[in-house]
């Protein structure tokens, strides 16, 4: 057994860094719609701004809101006096208040990445970005979807949370067991998605109807059991700009309930040098192991590009 | 030959076209397809008069494709096919369905043109099976009013448990095939058809959507010693030697969720109005004089009125079955019932809101309310609403209680000195009993 303290601070979240960067990679690959620079992209950044910062330096994006709740004068400060850079706006308030007063004319990458679990004003806020966004634009949703085995009724306390008509009517107790409930919190997501667009296309003619494409569906757990669900939205007439654009290329991208599960090997830092030195590889067999297990070998091979860079301190 | 226009007729006949969309037009999706639902149950209904649908089923299945139900409720007979069901309206010959809960003669056909372009009807009875298929267009072109019989076997015997009838439509129009394809969308239907056809499915008979059992959901009330729900039954005097008409009332307190309170109404069993919070039930009588206008502090006011008779034309409900007949003197006379017996339930729930609200923890109402239990209504006696809070228990006073107070710090100096103590809690005790020594103690 290694000491902890060779091994990487699983406090750093570096489940959540993996899925942040591949994500990165994917908005990449939305310059077919324009330039990615000229995105806009909203998220919560809380006190850390690390998406902002991301984004920022990957993609060059400068159009940043970040959204958060907090009311209280001092702590509104404490963010003012956090942002990262002179290009990211504060807007306080609750999502579901804050996004009715954004323009959505621009190409937007929307990341709402919740601190809690799926409730009916999540779904109001993805409602309102179906109705509203400009082809192009990316919704990303993150949410806890840590099961309670407490709960003897989850699917009665789900119906409570987002309303009985979002729960898909064979859902039952059994499926929201373990990574279930990320699967069903995935599924009403992507029925509010449908049931938007259809009301949004009930003026539209065929061919500029908008079409929404899931691209992100990752499980994931630092602490809690987590699901992030996110896709673009286009226009029927972009078809063949969607498929310019290769998502399906990237091994992580996730087009249906299939989820990508984001885990971390345990690996010691000598162990990721004497790793990287040899990557890329078709096969994780070719390695050169030095003792290290077989499934962190795989795990490494694949998620070594979005690996985060930890030193001791987090700076 | 052709025949020539008399010249003294205006024509005032309607066009197939008009007819069509003015008839689609006042229905919602939803509540086309429980008409069709009622109309299996009206079949049940028919064979089962002794009230008992176990082994009765309904099967909705539907996609972006096609809509199809199918019930092995007793079939339509040829007749009725032939000279009443696909009529629009219903002659006042046709026989009766006791109870019946689709009266007008416009349900079926109604819900066939808002589903899509092309229908089949498919029945078989115990005497007779017949198959009527239309596509719709070409139906509009045609000036005749009539169908046509595709397939017709009559005198033949079917065993009873063979019998039903199965309505399938294909060419959907585009927008309900994508409704249909939505998973939020049969989530909906599922609850409206249950809450709809509650009785129905207390009787048995099983309905399923896509494959899948729909729950019956029965109503509740809080119900215990202490706090009984208001139930009155009665037959009002004009329908006493006609046709009856049963109204039961049934008004007390449920779950606090402000989205089930309000009252529900139910003809023949089935449900038309679903929680309603508005001036229709009588909430905001009397400009919010007499009952104040919804609130969620009564999330936990729940009434259910029932009127029931052989005679479905006699209920005060709309054709869509959607809500109530406003004008109605039978409605209207059961409404002013409605408004004296929710007063004292709203009061009963003011109280208790402001028991919260004062806080501290004597909350006799509170106690109340989670101590009861819910009982289906059936287990409802007859009477009016009641509680009884208990007596408030004095809380007991503490054994002890705390003095604090402020004196100049060159006297209490002194008092120290004087009593050979270093501490403030020292002087305040030593002078208290010092005091009660001299004064108090006998």
């Amino acid at each position: 057994m290694l000491g902890s303290s060779a091994r990487i601070n699983y406090n750093l979240r570096p489940s959540k860094h993996v899925e942040r960067k591949m994500m990165c990679e994917a908005f990449r690959r939305l310059s077919e719609f324009g330039t990615v620079e000229s995105y806009r992209y909203i998220g919560f950044g809380s006190f850390y701004f690390r998406d902002f910062a991301l984004i920022h330096k990957a993609l060059g994006i400068s159009n940043m809101t970040s959204i958060e709740r907090e009311e209280d004068e001092e702590d509104k400060k404490r963010f003012q006096f956090n942002l990262p850079y002179s290009c990211v706006k504060m807007a306080f308030g609750e999502s579901s208040a804050v996004l009715p007063t954004l323009p959505w004319d621009v190409r937007t990458i929307l990341w709402l990445d919740y601190d809690f679990s799926l409730d009916a004003s999540v779904l109001g806020d993805v409602a309102h970005f179906c109705a509203n966004a400009c082809a192009g634009s990316v919704i990303v949703v993150s949410l806890n979807a840590h099961p309670d085995n407490r709960d003897k009724t989850p699917v009665n306390t789900l119906k409570e949370k987002v309303g009985e008509n979002e729960v898909p009517v064979d859902l039952i107790d059994a499926h929201l067991k373990e990574w279930g409930k990320a699967s069903a919190f995935r599924r009403i997501i992507t029925n509010k998605v449908s049931e938007a667009l259809n009301i949004r296309n009930g003026t539209r003619a065929q061919g500029s109807r908008f079409v929404f494409k899931q691209l992100f569906n990752f499980h994931y757990r630092d602490n809690a059991m987590m699901v992030t669900v996110g896709g673009v939205l286009y226009e029927q007439g972009q078809e063949p700009l969607v498929a310019k654009c290769a998502f399906d290329h990237l091994p992580f991208v996730r087009a249906g309930e299939d989820a990508y599960r984001i885990e971390i090997p345990r690996l010691t830092y000598k162990e990721i040098r004497h790793l990287d030195e040899q990557l890329p590889v078709l096969q994780s067999l070719e390695l050169n192991a030095n003792g290290i297990p077989a499934e962190d070998l795989e795990l490494y091979s694949r998620l070594y590009r979005y690996f985060p860079n930890f030193a001791e301190a987090d700076l | 030959m052709e025949n020539k226009p008399d010249p003294k007729v205006v024509e005032a006949y309607p066009t197939k076209d008009f007819f069509i969309t003015m008839l689609v037009k006042d229905i919602e999706l939803i509540r086309a397809i429980l008409d069709l639902v009622d109309n299996s149950v009206d079949g049940a209904r028919r064979i089962r008069t002794e009230g008992n649908y176990g082994g009765l089923t309904v099967r909705i299945e539907l996609s972006a494709a096609q809509f199809k139900i199918t019930d092995n409720c007793g079939g339509i007979p040829v007749d009725v096919a032939r000279h009443y069901a696909f009529r629009f309206g219903r002659p006042s010959t046709m026989p009766k369905t006791l109870r019946s809960v689709g009266q007008f003669g416009v349900g079926m056909k109604r819900a066939l043109f808002k589903l899509g372009k092309h229908f089949k009807v498919e029945s078989t009875t115990t005497a007779s099976t017949f198959v009527i298929d239309v596509n719709v267009e070409d139906w509009k072109q045609d000036d005749k009013w009539q169908f046509d019989f595709k397939e017709l076997k009559e005198g033949r015997k079917t065993d009873l448990k063979k019998t039903g009838t199965t309505v399938l439509v294909t060419d959907l129009h585009d927008s309900v095939g994508q409704e249909f394809a939505l998973e939020t969308f049969q989530s909906k239907l599922k609850r409206e058809i249950e809450a709809a056809h509650q009785e129905s499915m207390e009787r048995g008979i099983a309905i399923s959507l896509n494959k899948l059992p729909l729950q019956f959901r029965p109503n509740e009330l809080l119900n215990s010693d202490e706090l009984r729900p208001a139930f009155e039954e009665f037959v009002p005097e004009i329908y006493k030697n006609k046709t009856p008409v049963t109204v039961k009332l049934f008004a007390g307190v449920g779950k606090s969720d402000p989205i089930a309170a309000g009252w529900s109404i139910y003809c023949n069993g089935r449900l038309v109005l679903e929680s309603d919070q508005t001036l229709v039930t009588g909430w905001g009588e009397g400009g919010g004089k007499v009952i104040p206008k919804f609130h969620n502090q009564f999330a936990r006011f729940r009434g259910y009125i029932f009127f029931d008779s052989d005679d479905a034309e006699l209920l005060p409900w709309n054709t869509t079955k959607t809500g109530v007949d406003s004008d109605s003197g039978l409605y209207k006379a059961v409404r002013q019932k409605m408004v004296a017996m929710m007063r004292p339930v709203i009061d009963f729930l003011n109280k208790l809101d402001a028991e919260k609200d004062k806080g501290g923890t004597d909350k006799p109402l509170t106690d109340i309310v989670a101590e009861a239990g819910a009982v289906r209504l059936a287990a409802v006696h007859q009477g009016s609403f009641h509680y009884a809070a208990r007596s408030a228990q004095r809380p007991t006073p503490p054994a002890e209680q705390k003095i604090s107070y402020m004196k100049p710090t060159d006297r209490i100096k002194k008092v120290k000195a004087a009593m050979r103590v270093s501490t403030l809690k020292e002087v305040g005790e030593k002078t208290f009993d010092y005091y009660y020594v001299n004064e108090c103690e006998d």
